[in-house]
């Protein structure tokens, strides 16, 4: 210890120049402020913000990592360069002595240059201790850790150049090989919806682990090695290549299959996400898996289940964004989803862009064939706002435009500029397009567009009918709209099919769902001191009426038998929270489900109805949240329960 | 060609370097005693300095052992060289630290340190101990390389052809200062020079290192005194019997052959002079410097 602080000190005294080099580094900002401003900083009132705070940050934490880099990759390098170890080798001081003595002069140096840059504006009042003291507290970890990395990582860096040895050759293979590999690891880490895991993982840990691996490979040349130069750069490859390999894109790697390993069953439903299939027959759902427990505390992570009738489960990876840019193929045969990738990667280059999982992809799961899903790779973000019933076709929505892609190749079949929010409900075959426009076409109207012709036609004529939505009926030809007059179905040149309310009975009325196969509508009706719920066929007669005393909100939340609707609390955080069943014949109420409300609970009046028209008793229908977020099916003959995800969304 | 010391301070035991796929050290062996000097020579390139890092721990062995001590030199490096001082080739202080300051900072890393007795050999010396060591001459670095050598009063001496560059006078006072320090203390000395006059003042063993191998390693008398010149003229100098010598290397000249024996006795110029009675001989003693020429500056001949 004592030879390592005497050969710190020896390297400090040699280095003065870096703090007086800080102090002119500190004066620069208020410097600028002079010239800018022609006054000098004087004390500062009570309560006046200090001028340049964020300059002085950086140019502190910015001089710091400079010396680090300039030091760090000198100290040690130059004696190995000049030949100059023998000096410190020919003396009775331990190889880690020097090198560490070494690199913590470096070190020392860094920090104390940076502290120094901060010194200028306190003198002259631009900045108060009290403030500079409390930000420090807070930044000190994250500023020591990036000095060690940058002094570790320059000593290794500078190591190798001046050790003059052809081993820089394989430096200069695995160098990109490593990225590589920490990208395709970091990849897959996003595709399994790891990517916050990781992301926690390498800004406290991994940062660190560099550090250290960085400042061994440097250790390791210099004890290793000592004055066979060729045999130190070996040393300190393989030291550095290896421990960043094992640590960043192994770690990542190991991490992102723990993470995807994860099964239904390790869902914590405390927000799902649910979007059943057409006929209800298979749901997916979309929640945050807690995997075997508890992985640093980290290990929470979005994970996507697709669920069958059977009660099969299989995994569609992470897809943090949610399955809302998702879609079912009317026939339910095909689904598709959108996976954005890695946050910001618009912002990567295309090769980094083209790392799978790292970039968009859209990925196809044709279910007939039982195959895994197909990857597509995008070039921009996209939300999948409709399948095709042959799953051949796919409508994208992209910040600016729509495009209709193979669903085979992911080759763009037609493009169309229109922004993002343009389509509400939309409908894809092998030529055409339908969709209601929400924003490029005002008002709100159908809009049809002829893939092979590049043509467009508005369809809806009732400029001061606002359509509430397309009816996912045949190729959607149908129109739903309602106002304070009622609710109606429309055919596309306007013209009413069936009038399915006439007229509203109170002021806050709400529609609700689901409109099952046509057959049934639901209205919930305020009356004085108590709610009716209204059920109608779809020529509009009303089958049955349910009065609800007081104001308990309601949804209708499945049709878990045929001709029995579940009636759904709004929130689990609602009282009373037992979900009622009401048949529709005679309107009588059951309550076998306490705490426990559908799972596909409508939130928004019929406007989530556009492409779910599940079956009655289909497990759309079927899947019920208790209070605590546990997912189960219920059995549609004798009503028993099955338990799909058995942990409550809190525990771990 | 090794001899077992009865105190070896240093033994090398079947050395070789590589680098890569080229050899610079082949099979070398060779052992110190203590209070000897030892004077390691070979032509450049033929690996001195390599074995000399070896030997000081510096860099291992593709082959073989060293000990310092009677322990490994690259195990045992930092405990060695608290006993070893180094003279290197090329002066490698950290060059913007002036004598005072490198004197200050080995005081922190040895337990026995004599700064003022460095000082003053430096100041003796005429090497001013504020300029930094960077700014010397390369004969004032290697006064500074040397006192700080001795500031530890080390039981062995390395010195790596510290002559190398240096004025006669220079040299010299190098030599004055080994010398003093031999006279005072016994120090231990391996030197490895291609000043042969120096060596000759200093060395009691020489070994000569050729194409990567040891080719002699004995004291400097008993080599100095087997090694002659004879100079043979006279009609049949050319067809004379050399037997019993072994001929180290041979011209023939205008006026006679010149030959130079490895193993000359008196004994054995007795009977070769009986056999060549016809002819002139002349016998010449031979410098160290004449005996390496022979040697390594020219194609052995067989005897």
């Amino acid at each position: 210890m004592k030879a390592a602080l005497a050969i710190a000190a020896a390297e400090i005294r040699q280095s003065k120049l870096v703090f007086w080099g800080a102090l002119a580094f500190g004066a620069f900002p208020l410097f600028l402020h002079f010239v800018r401003t022609g006054v000098a900083l004087g004390p500062a009132a009570p309560g006046q913000e200090m001028p340049y705070p964020f300059l002085i940050a950086i140019t502190a934490v910015g001089y710091s990592l400079a010396i680090a880099v300039l030091m760090g990759g000198t100290v040690v390098a130059r004696d190995i360069g000049e030949r100059r170890l023998g000096f410190w080798l020919s003396r009775p001081v331990p190889l880690l002595a020097y090198w560490g003595g070494k690199l913590g002069a470096a070190f020392f140096l860094a920090v104390i240059g940076g502290l120094l840059t901060i010194v200028p504006a306190h003198l002259l009042w631009a900045l108060r201790w009290s403030d500079t003291l409390a930000g420090l507290s807070r930044t000190m970890q994250p500023w020591l850790v990036a000095i060690a990395l940058a002094v570790g990582g320059a000593a290794a860096a500078g190591g190798a150049f001046r050790s003059r040895s052809g081993v820089l050759l394989l430096d200069i293979v695995l160098l990109p090989l490593t990225l590589a590999a920490t990208f395709l690891a970091f990849g897959s880490s996003v595709a399994a919806g790891a990517d916050d895991i990781v992301a926690g993982l390498i800004r406290p840990t991994l940062l660190v682990v560099a550090a250290l691996v960085l400042l061994a490979a440097s250790a390791a040349q210099v004890s290793v090695g000592r004055f066979d130069f060729r045999r130190g750069h070996l040393a300190l490859s393989a030291v550095a290549w290896g421990g960043l390999l094992i640590f960043f894109a192994g770690t990542i790697f190991v991490v992102s299959r723990y993470v995807a390993a994860a099964t239904v069953t390790d869902l914590r439903l405390s927000s799902a996400f649910f979007l059943p299939a057409p006929a209800g027959d298979r749901v997916l759902v979309e929640g945050r898996t807690v995997h075997r427990g508890n992985l640093f505390g980290l290990d929470k992570q979005s994970a996507g289940f697709l669920l069958d009738e059977a009660g099969n489960a299989s995994s569609i990876g992470g897809n943090p964004l949610g399955l809302k840019r998702s879609a079912w193929s009317s026939d339910g045969t095909h689904v598709a989803w959108v996976h954005l990738g890695m946050i910001g990667s618009s912002s990567l280059p295309q090769p980094l862009r083209s790392v799978p999982g790292l970039g968009p992809s859209l990925h196809v799961h044709h279910l007939a064939r039982g195959a895994r899903p197909r990857m597509l790779r995008l070039s921009a973000p996209a939300a999948v706002l409709a399948v095709s019933p042959s799953g051949r076709r796919i409508l994208l929505a992209t910040a600016a435009s729509k495009r209709v892609v193979d669903a085979e190749t992911g080759e763009p079949v037609a493009t169309l500029d229109a922004p993002a929010s343009w389509t509400r409900a939309a409908f894809v075959s092998e030529d055409l397009v339908r969709a209601l426009s929400k924003q490029l076409y005002e008002p709100t109207s159908v809009v049809e567009w002829n893939l092979a012709a590049g043509k467009l036609d508005l369809r809806w004529p009732a400029a001061s009918a606002t359509p509430l939505t397309l009816v996912p009926s045949g190729d959607w030809q149908q129109v739903l709209r309602f106002d304070a007059s009622g609710l109606f179905l429309h055919d596309l040149d306007g013209r009413i099919v069936a009038t399915l309310v006439d007229g509203w009975g109170g002021r806050a009325n709400r529609a609700a769902g689901p409109l099952s196969g046509g057959r049934y509508g639901c209205i919930e009706e305020e009356a004085p001191g108590r709610l009716r719920l209204r059920v109608f066929g779809s020529d509009g007669r009303t089958l049955t009426e349910v009065l609800f005393e007081g104001r308990f909100p309601v949804r209708v939340g499945g049709e878990p038998r045929p001709g029995v609707l579940a009636l759904a609390p709004t929130s689990l955080d609602e009282r009373p929270r037992a979900t009622q069943f009401v048949d529709i014949a005679d309107g009588t109420l059951a309550r076998p489900r306490p705490d426990s409300i559908p799972a596909l609970r409508r939130w928004e009046p019929l406007r989530e109805l556009e492409a779910v028209n599940p079956e009655p008793g289909s497990l759309a229908t079927r899947l019920f949240l208790d209070r605590d977020g546990r997912l189960s099916s219920i059995d549609p003959a004798g009503g028993q329960r099955v338990i799909v995800t058995p942990r409550a969304r809190n525990e771990r | 060609m090794s001899s077992l010391a009865v105190d070896p301070v240093l033994e090398v035991e079947h050395v070789s370097v590589r680098y890569g796929g080229a050899r610079v050290v082949e099979d070398v062996s060779l052992s110190v005693e203590r209070g000897s000097v030892f004077a390691l020579l070979g032509r450049n390139g033929v690996g001195k300095s390599s074995l000399i890092r070896c030997i000081l721990g510096q860099q291992r062995p593709s082959a073989g052992d060293v000990r310092l001590f009677g322990r490994s030199s690259w195990n045992s490096r930092r405990a060695a060289m608290a006993r070893v001082g180094v003279v290197p080739e090329e002066p490698d202080a950290p060059p913007e630290m002036n004598a005072r300051e490198l004197v200050a900072l080995l005081g922190d890393l040895y337990a026995r340190w004599d700064g003022a007795d460095v000082l003053a050999r430096i100041e003796r010396a005429g090497v001013s101990a504020r300029v930094p060591f960077g700014k010397l001459s390369k004969g004032q670095k290697g006064a500074v390389m040397l006192a700080l050598a001795l500031g530890h009063r080390p039981e062995l001496l390395v010195l790596d052809d510290p002559t190398l560059g240096l004025d006669a006078v220079a040299r010299k006072a190098l030599y004055d200062e080994i010398i003093g320090d031999l006279a005072d203390r016994g120090t231990t000395v391996l030197l490895c020079s291609h000043d042969l006059d120096g060596i000759e003042r200093l060395a009691d063993r020489v070994a000569i290192v050729k194409e990567r191998r040891m080719l002699l390693n004995e004291p400097l008398e008993e080599l100095k005194a087997r090694f002659r010149r004879l100079r043979v003229t006279g009609t049949g100098a050319s067809g004379v019997d050399w037997t019993p010598f072994e001929i180290s290397a041979s011209d023939t000249r205008e006026w006679g052959v010149e030959t130079l024996v490895a193993n000359f006795s008196d004994e054995r110029f007795e009977t070769f002079r009986a056999r060549a009675a016809a002819v002139d001989v002349e016998v010449v003693s031979l410098s160290l410097e004449e005996i390496f020429v022979a040697l390594v500056g020219r194609k052995e001949v067989s005897s």
